[in-house]
């Protein structure tokens, strides 16, 4: 069916129109807002807008500020005014300059900032449209009814919708896919793209004879779509820049605005640290009036799909293609700056405030993590794990943790467990008050996804996604409490949260030895525990006890008909906390830590481990599965001889790793190393942080100095080394089957493999058949 | 014997010894003995020195730390590179046969993550507290790591050094002695390294701890200068901007009323939800 353009024409009369919120961005004299209609059409129009910033400056700092402005290229204007500071409390004095060109808002701020230090500046950090929807707490997809004037000037609203709500009507989105047809390797290591588009159920391959023909066929499509939303992958790295390049040489245009008055917004790829780790950012290349999202360079797409990013989008009011490319913390700072906004706070541009002193004797309790109780070592049956709801973002919540109101200079209270910190009584924390909702809407979301299960797919998958763009914003608020480039980060914030939940486990702790259990293992919000004889509401009983004294949900995830906590690979008489594998009395295999579940494994090797334990099920206890352990070797050698023969398929033995330098950076002869110089006099230029995908040939380097071909360069006659994935298999084969004396020197000898010895086992360890699983109770 | 115990021999069977240093000449800088350092450093009236150079700098500056303790007296340490081991301080205290416990009592730390929170440790928190605490001491862990980061543009950090610069010479005013503790590096943008010499210049004394001609470990009296150049060093270009946005001291916490944020609700402008 062709579609008409659905851009409206506007009359001179004022109008209204039930429409969604869709777009924002800065305009001359403003903000240019889309809309999506209730009918379908798609609007957009102006409203005016004067974005400011603070400055906190003496009197003849004033007059000087004031003076600087008549000198100013971008004209602006004065108000003096009062605000409260975030972590002082105090009303302190500002002068608010607002800034009469939006588009040149960040030109201002620069301005001011040759003239005065850093920290007399308040909230310039803000880009315009954020502060716009602040200031008016609109946000991105909202339903309301609009009212406008005939020239295009967005007059009024009135919302029909929050940001809170559970229940939410979305627009009827148009989406457009863009991607290469050979998605084998990554477009970035290809020459020639094949483009391939989709849209209403169909897909259609670009002819690529010539720009000319290429272009203008896409603008066709994107003329018949008249896409909402464009999804690519690899738009922003590969894709549409080359498209931009493309439509710039041969002088055709590129019609992926819908705005054609707007320009293309791009940035530059980038590698930071984060988290102790480095990670790599594709620049961007953003839409006016659509969203491009590139379903590779976003986050909250990858975990979450489109559901997700509308979630988000809501909640911390950014528009798609901001949020769609958002870090969690963006994410997070966007919600404490909103409400920072609707509670009049004035919010320092740059975090300055430090760690408050404390006594080294301090320092040492405070940094300490959360507790940990290492679980012993093999197969145990009939143990029950018990696991806290959200338990950190509870505690902030519960607590009233927050970067200002930890050790606040109002009270004295001594709140924080064995700490001694105080905590406010008088004001409430930004950090608790913007998680509560997502805390109350997470568990809704979960709830409701719990209902649909097996009913309705499609709404069962919808909460899904909404539930899981929520989990990563509340894993990860915790971690960046105590991030040094968190805006609302604090380390005394931080060090609260570990305290609190060492209190809270070491409760629960003592409630459940009270009554019989035994605490298996333990890891900061979950407990596995076991009583011989209790049943599942036993567990449920005791959760609810738990519960009640800390104040945190806790509850049953299920009881498992035997769990084994594998030996480390350093020692093997010890285990790794959080490592385990199990299934569930309720039917599902939960698995952490183990090369199954580990990102760096080989899919072989991953689906051998899987399949080995897909023999496990139906034991009900520990003896079950010794009966069961020449089976689940028959499945191992199937696997490692098919290894063996040189004939398993090469792509399931590919190896990720993330890259730590450039290749050029590189001093070492590691396989990173290798793989990157090769990838790099392909020409392709890879960054610190970016993955690498190969298949080793010759770990050795002895008959092949190359070690290990990228994916990009790799032929089928390069073969695999065999060796060093038998090893990586027996190692996997071992984790499972130790516990009944199989080590990786056993295997070789159970399976006729003849190679170079490894490390043996201590002596003690050797020969013992089942030593390891029982435990007495 | 490693470099460390050519330094300190024999520290483990008293508090203080003497390092057999012999005086050796090498290049401008004039070799010292460490002892003098410390003593000189403990004794009144207030200074500032910047110790620099390889990495048992940290130990020395904890025996340093130590020397002023003696009398029972408190110390401050502001850390900007994440050098601040209380274990180590910990095994410190009991080699020398000082009990751990007071010992960890008496040393007061923060840490800064951003050069601004190094300015805002440095400049308003630890006068302050230097006086709660009754200390006349502080010790200040790597404090242009966090300077070097590219988050903060070079003309920002040039001025934040700058006010640290002033600052410091104002605590030294009122008695208080401060030990600048860092690595020598050379860092990666590579206009950020004009940051440590105009450190130098900002300091009273500057002492390195190098490898000498026969490959130890020796320390080394980089420069010393007089208190007018030091002025001026510290006077240079904080001629703008106001310093009055204190608005964390710790001390203002008895005479300031809090101002309870209430919500916005009464402000309706057109559009409003
Ligand atoms: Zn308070």
């Amino acid at each position: 069916m062709e579609k008409t353009n659905r851009q409206s024409t506007i009359d001179n009369r004022q109008s209204s129109i039930s429409a969604w919120l869709f777009d924002v961005y800065p305009s001359e004299c403003g903000v240019t807002l889309w809309l999506i209609g209730l009918n379908g059409a798609r609007m957009h129009f102006f409203r005016q807008f004067t974005p400011y910033f603070f400055l906190h400056l003496n009197t003849s700092d004033i007059k000087r500020a004031i003076a600087l402005g008549a000198r100013c290229p971008i004209p602006v204007s004065f108000k003096q005014t009062t605000h409260t500071e975030i972590y002082s409390g105090d009303s302190i004095d500002v002068l608010q300059v607002f800034v009469q060109d939006p588009m040149r808002f960040r030109e201002v701020v620069w301005y001011y900032e040759k003239f005065f230090p850093h920290f007399v500046f308040f909230n310039s950090d803000v880009s315009v449209e954020q502060q716009f929807l602040y200031e008016t707490q609109l946000f991105p997809l909202a339903l309301g009814d609009y009212e406008m004037s005939g020239d295009g000037e967005l007059l009024s609203w009135h919302l029909n919708d929050s940001r809170e709500a559970v229940d939410y009507e979305l627009p009827p989105f148009s989406i457009m896919q863009i991607r290469n047809s050979n998605d084998f390797v990554p477009p970035k290591y290809q020459k020639f793209l094949q483009l391939e588009i989709s849209y209403d159920n169909r897909t259609y391959a670009l002819e690529q004879d010539s720009p000319k023909e290429l272009l203008e066929a896409l603008n066709w499509h994107l003329y018949r779509c008249d896409p909402d939303i464009v999804v690519s992958d690899y738009g922003d790295a590969v894709l549409l820049p080359k498209l931009f390049s493309l439509s710039r040489k041969s002088n055709i245009p590129l019609l992926l605005n819908r705005d054609t008055t707007a320009k293309f917004g791009t940035t530059k790829e980038s590698s930071f640290f984060q988290y102790g780790k480095i990670v790599h950012k594709d620049g961007a290349f953003t839409l006016a009036g659509r969203w491009h999202v590139d379903a590779h360079n976003s986050f909250t797409v990858a975990e979450a799909d489109l559901d997700g990013l509308f979630e988000m989008t809501r909640l911390t009011q950014m528009c798609g293609q901001r949020q769609g490319r958002a870090s969690i913390g963006t994410s997070m700072s966007s919600m404490q700056l909103s409400w920072a906004y609707r509670n009049n706070v004035l919010i320092p541009s740059k975090k300055r405030e430090p760690e408050g002193f404390k006594s080294a004797a301090t320092l040492l309790l405070a940094d300490r993590g959360g507790l940990i109780f290492n679980p012993p070592l093999g197969y145990h049956e009939d143990v029950a794990e018990l696991d806290f709801a959200s338990m950190y973002p509870s505690i902030m919540v519960n607590n009233n943790v927050s970067p200002e109101t930890i050790n606040c200079r109002c009270c004295k209270n001594n709140a924080v467990p064995e700490l001694g910190y105080t905590i406010c009584e008088k004001r409430k924390g930004v950090v608790p008050e913007t998680l509560r909702a997502v805390v109350a809407k997470r568990a809704h979301y979960k709830q409701m996804k719990k209902e649909f299960k097996g009913k309705n797919e499609t709404l069962f998958k919808r909460y899904d996604c909404r539930q899981s763009a929520l989990k990563w914003m509340l894993v990860s608020c915790f971690g960046y409490l105590g991030y040094k480039n968190a805006r609302f980060g604090r380390i005394e914030a931080h060090e609260s949260v570990n305290a609190f939940s060492r209190d809270i486990i070491l409760t629960a702790k003592e409630i459940a030895e009270n009554r019989g259990y035994r605490l298996l293992h333990g890891i900061i919000d979950c407990v596995w525990l076991k009583k011989p004889g209790a049943t599942q509401n036993d567990y449920e009983e005791l959760a609810r006890e738990i519960s009640a004294r800390v104040g945190i949900t806790i509850s049953l995830e299920g009881i498992y008909n035997w769990i084994l906590f594998p030996a480390s690979k350093t020692d093997p008489m010890i285990t790794t906390a959080n490592h385990y594998v199990g299934w569930y009395k309720h039917g599902d295999l939960k698995m952490r830590g183990i090369e199954a579940r580990r990102r760096d494994t080989p899919k072989f090797i991953k689906n051998m481990q899987k399949a080995m334990l897909d023999k496990m099920p139906t034991a009900k206890n520990v003896e079950e599965i010794s009966t069961l352990v020449p089976e689940v070797l028959e499945v191992a050698r199937g696997f490692i001889s098919l290894l063996q023969s040189g004939r398993a398929n090469p792509m399931e033995l590919v190896l990720k790793r993330h890259i730590t330098h450039e290749a050029d950076e590189y001093v070492n002869n590691s396989i990173s190393a290798v793989v990157s110089k090769m990838v790099e006099e392909m020409e392709v230029h890879l960054s610190a942080g970016e993955s690498i995908e190969f298949i080793i040939i010759d770990q050795s380097g002895k008959k092949k100095p190359e070690k290990a071909k990228p994916i990009a360069l790799y032929a089928f006659e390069d073969g695999y080394d065999i060796e060093q994935y038998t090893e990586l298999a027996l190692r996997a084969v071992e984790t499972l089957l130790l516990p009944f004396g199989y080590d990786v020197e056993r295997l070789k000898a159970n399976f006729d493999i003849n190679q170079p010895k490894r490390k043996r086992l201590p002596g003690h360890l050797k020969n013992q058949e089942l030593p390891l699983f029982r435990i007495d109770i | 014997m490693n470099k460390t115990s050519s330094i300190f021999p024999g520290m483990h069977h008293h508090r203080y010894p003497s390092p057999p240093l012999s005086v050796e000449l090498s290049g401008d800088a004039v070799p010292v003995r460490s002892e003098g350092m410390i003593r000189s450093f403990a004794e009144k009236p207030g200074k500032v020195f910047l110790l620099y150079g390889e990495r048992p700098i940290f130990q020395l500056s904890m025996q340093m730390a130590a020397h002023a303790m003696a009398d029972g007296n408190s110390l401050a340490v502001v850390d900007g590179c994440n050098r601040f081991d209380v274990h180590t301080l910990s095994r410190f205290a009991r080699t020398r046969k000082i009990d751990p416990n007071k010992f960890l009592n008496h040393i007061f730390i923060s840490r800064g993550f951003t050069c601004y929170q190094m300015e805002q440790a440095i400049t308003h928190k630890l006068p302050s507290f230097l006086s709660t605490i009754h200390s006349h001491t502080a010790l200040i862990f790597g404090l242009l790591d966090t300077f070097y980061d590219e988050q903060a543009s070079l003309r920002e950090v040039q001025q934040i050094l700058q006010r640290l610069l002033v600052s410091f010479q104002k605590m030294k005013t009122t008695g208080a002695s401060l030990l600048l503790v860092c690595l020598e590096r050379t860092v990666a943008p590579p206009e950020r390294n004009q940051l440590f010499a105009t450190l130098k210049k900002g300091v009273d004394r500057v002492y390195k701890l190098d490898t000498n001609e026969r490959g130890t470990l020796q320390l080394f009296l980089e420069s010393q200068q007089t208190a007018a150049a030091v002025q001026f060093i510290a006077r240079g270009e904080t001629n703008y901007g106001t310093d009055g946005t204190n608005l964390h001291q710790p001390d203002r916490r008895g005479i300031v009323k809090l101002v309870k944020v209430s919500p916005r609700t009464a402000q309706r402008r057109s559009g409003s939800v």
